[in-house]
């Protein structure tokens, strides 16, 4: 096959590409998604009241980073879960603070305890292959452990959802350590390496 | 699948019983090398079937071929765990602190067999040959500091070429490829994120391929010119960051730069726009060069200087044009990973009055800046660089390279031309070989990257353009034929709707 450019003969000697690239509807929603974190806080700023646009805000940033602009390196099911765990409970206390408070510190807990019992289904379940991507899991562990910590010291307020926050985040803890051993060990390495 | 699965039960049938035997044995052998996951697994079995099919069409006997099929050339690769990784050499640590969604530092190698490719053969041979290749058989991963490349254990596959040259990789989910090879009619392509290698890697590894390709075509290739013996142990010294080489000096060269002078067209929506191929006669090429007494590259950017003036509407300014140095030219290198840096050339838009005008300032510049003095400066630059932001956690560095790299990206370039030179290969896999081609597909607001390979009397200047405005490659085809040489211009459609 021949194209012309002027005086330039091209011989085509590549595939006509399957997808052209268009991805118009992402564009699309994009704009849509900018919109609205453009006019929601006005709205709110004029009509005065409680701070719900801080809420959207948030909630679009989830919608958007959740569905359309997703990670581009370690697209996993540990580092998703556990994405999708940091973003409830961003929400959950956004609400608290901005909508109706009070709640937070007996919800937040219980929706941590349980995705990170969640999490470590999926990653025992599939451990040879899960076992390069348990770094989002230590991690939550680690929050975990700090934050019953801090209930010790009364910062936070100490009730049953923590306390079992704590006991899912030891005994997971205590699986890995049990279970992976050099394995944990070599993963520490790798993702705390300064080379 | 199933077709392909059950035309393997209606041969295995029909051989007798002591091939039967052979296969069944063949196959028992296969399971001991493979401890992948079952869908791998059988994504690899399946492989293998299907070349014995291809075999059997081909009418190469069933000895011949488990024999080229050998399942100890799978060697102990899939059937260990992963546990190697690698820090990323000092070169690709910006990669993947800079990639975005539609923005992949990528580029492609491609040889043009003189006969279609057997696609069947060429997933076998890329099975055997990434063993070869540890530090290729990886995917990226995010550390607390750096991002680092883990070890997958899984089939690597080859794909039909159908859709954009160079488009990123994805290489987000676990174990994922951050290469992928291609085949359309008789070529052979692989498409590298930078953040594995560079061009004589890629080429290195590109060369395993195809002369594995060939020895399962039944063709004896020697490993000798860059063609490695996929049976050897890797060594570490080809999979080592060499940058830290330098040789202390007092002076460290910097990598900013001011703004250079853009092509005016606007940039394509889909990059590339196209893809264009100057395949020129190596030997009147040299010649010309050597008429005006310039190396090749020098008169390439001669070219390429005069071409951007054309396609630029901007009164001032300086044109820079970027050019990849290979640093195991100045040191002592097994690395199949970068080590390769870059000069800048050049020449403010008021002096770009004719060639005679510029070629002896290309040449001086080229001299200057890409002397292993220049080049070791610009190494303890890079080195020092990463060692201050060691300690930097990436959360930090990944918005703040994405901030820097948006805000000057490319902008302190206007083009790039890498020159791959000559490439060599042993005489007995020459002779399948047609050509090579080289495509940098890296720009954001260049308008046009250019690269350059040489093979036998074949040299390919290929544009990878992200402009509709046809002035650039117009004035340098003119240019080219006005020097007597008659480029046959290949290339891909228009990308962009």
């Amino acid at each position: 096959m021949w194209r012309a450019a002027r005086f330039m003969k091209i011989k085509i000697t590549y595939p006509p590409p399957k997808n052209k690239g268009g991805r118009l509807a992402e564009r699309i929603i994009n704009w849509c998604i900018l919109a609205a974190a453009i006019i929601c806080p006005i709205v709110n700023l004029l009509t005065g009241g409680k701070p719900w646009s801080v809420v959207v805000l948030w909630s679009l940033w989830f919608g958007r980073s959740m569905s359309i602009s997703r990670d581009m390196v370690e697209y996993n099911r540990i580092s998703q879960a556990a994405k999708l765990l940091v973003y409830t409970c961003t929400l959950l206390i956004l609400i608290d603070r901005c909508l109706a408070s009070g709640w937070a510190g007996f919800v937040v807990p219980i929706v941590c305890f349980g995705a990170l019992l969640a999490i470590g289904v999926l990653f025992f379940s599939n451990l040879q292959k899960q076992k390069q991507n348990m770094m989002p899991m230590v991690w939550l562990i680690i929050a975990s452990l700090i934050a019953i910590g801090i209930s010790f010291t009364g910062w936070l307020k100490m009730n049953w959802p923590m306390i079992v926050l704590g006991l899912t985040a030891l005994t997971l803890l205590a699986a890995n350590i049990i279970i992976l051993q050099k394995d944990l060990l070599r993963e520490l390495q790798k993702r705390f390496h300064t080379k | 699948m199933k077709k392909k699965r059950s035309q393997y039960l209606d041969y295995y049938e029909s051989l007798s019983e002591s091939d039967q035997l052979l296969l069944n044995d063949f196959f028992s052998g296969f399971h001991q090398h493979i401890a992948l996951t079952p869908k791998h697994e059988k994504q690899m079995r399946d492989d293998f079937e299907t070349a014995f099919l291809y075999y059997s069409r081909a009418g190469v006997d069933l000895g011949t071929a488990t024999e080229r099929l050998a399942v100890s050339k799978l060697g102990g690769f899939y059937a260990r765990p992963p546990v190697l990784w690698y820090p990323l050499d000092d070169a690709a640590k910006i990669y993947p602190l800079a990639m975005k969604k539609n923005q992949m530092a990528v580029f492609r190698l491609s040889a043009y067999l003189k006969e279609d490719v057997v696609p069947e053969l060429l997933q076998i041979s890329l099975t055997f040959t990434i063993k070869r290749f540890p530090s290729f058989a990886t995917t990226v991963k995010k550390g607390f500091f750096w991002h680092y490349i883990d070890t997958a254990k899984r089939r690597f596959t080859v794909e039909p070429e159908s859709d954009i040259p160079c488009r990123p990789i994805n290489v987000s989910a676990s174990g994922s490829q951050s290469f992928r090879v291609l085949y359309y009619k008789s070529r052979i392509s692989v498409e590298y994120f930078h953040i594995l290698t560079d061009g004589t890697g890629g080429m290195v590894f590109l060369k395993t391929l195809v002369a594995e390709y060939l020895r399962l075509l039944g063709v004896a290739v020697p490993c000798t010119d860059g063609v490695f013996d996929i049976d050897e142990t890797p060594s570490s010294l080809e999979t080592s960051n060499d940058f830290p080489k330098a040789e202390p000096s007092e002076k460290s060269s910097g990598f900013m730069g001011k703004r250079a002078v853009q092509m005016t067209g606007r940039l394509s929506c889909v990059k590339p726009y196209q893809i264009l191929h100057f395949e020129l006669d190596s030997t009147s090429l040299k010649e010309v060069a050597r008429r005006k007494g310039a190396s090749v590259t020098a008169y390439i950017l001669m070219l390429m200087f005069l071409a951007q003036k054309y396609s630029t509407d901007d009164p001032e300014g300086n044109i820079q044009i970027q050019v990849p140095v290979n640093m195991r030219k100045f040191y002592e290198s097994k690395t199949v990973r970068n080590f390769a840096l870059y000069c800048s050339i050049k020449i403010p838009l008021s002096e770009i009055t004719g060639m005679d005008a510029i070629l002896p300032e290309i040449t001086r510049q080229l001299s200057e800046k890409a002397s292993r003095q220049a080049m070791n400066e610009m190494m303890n630059a890079t080195v020092g660089l990463v060692r201050t932001l060691r300690y930097v956690p990436l959360f930090i560095k990944r918005p703040v390279a994405g901030l820097v790299y948006g805000f000057l990206g490319d902008k302190i370039f206007s083009n790039t031309l890498s020159n791959l030179g000559v490439v060599a290969v042993p005489a007995e896999m020459g002779a399948f070989i047609e050509k090579f081609d080289f495509v940098l597909g890296t720009a954001v607001t260049n308008r046009a990257s250019c690269s350059m390979i040489t093979f036998e009397n074949a040299a390919v200047l290929s544009i990878a353009k992200y402009t509709a405005d046809p002035s650039f490659e117009e004035k340098l085809y003119s240019l080219l034929k006005a020097d007597g040489l008659e480029p046959n211009v290949e290339g891909s459609e228009i990308y962009e709707n």
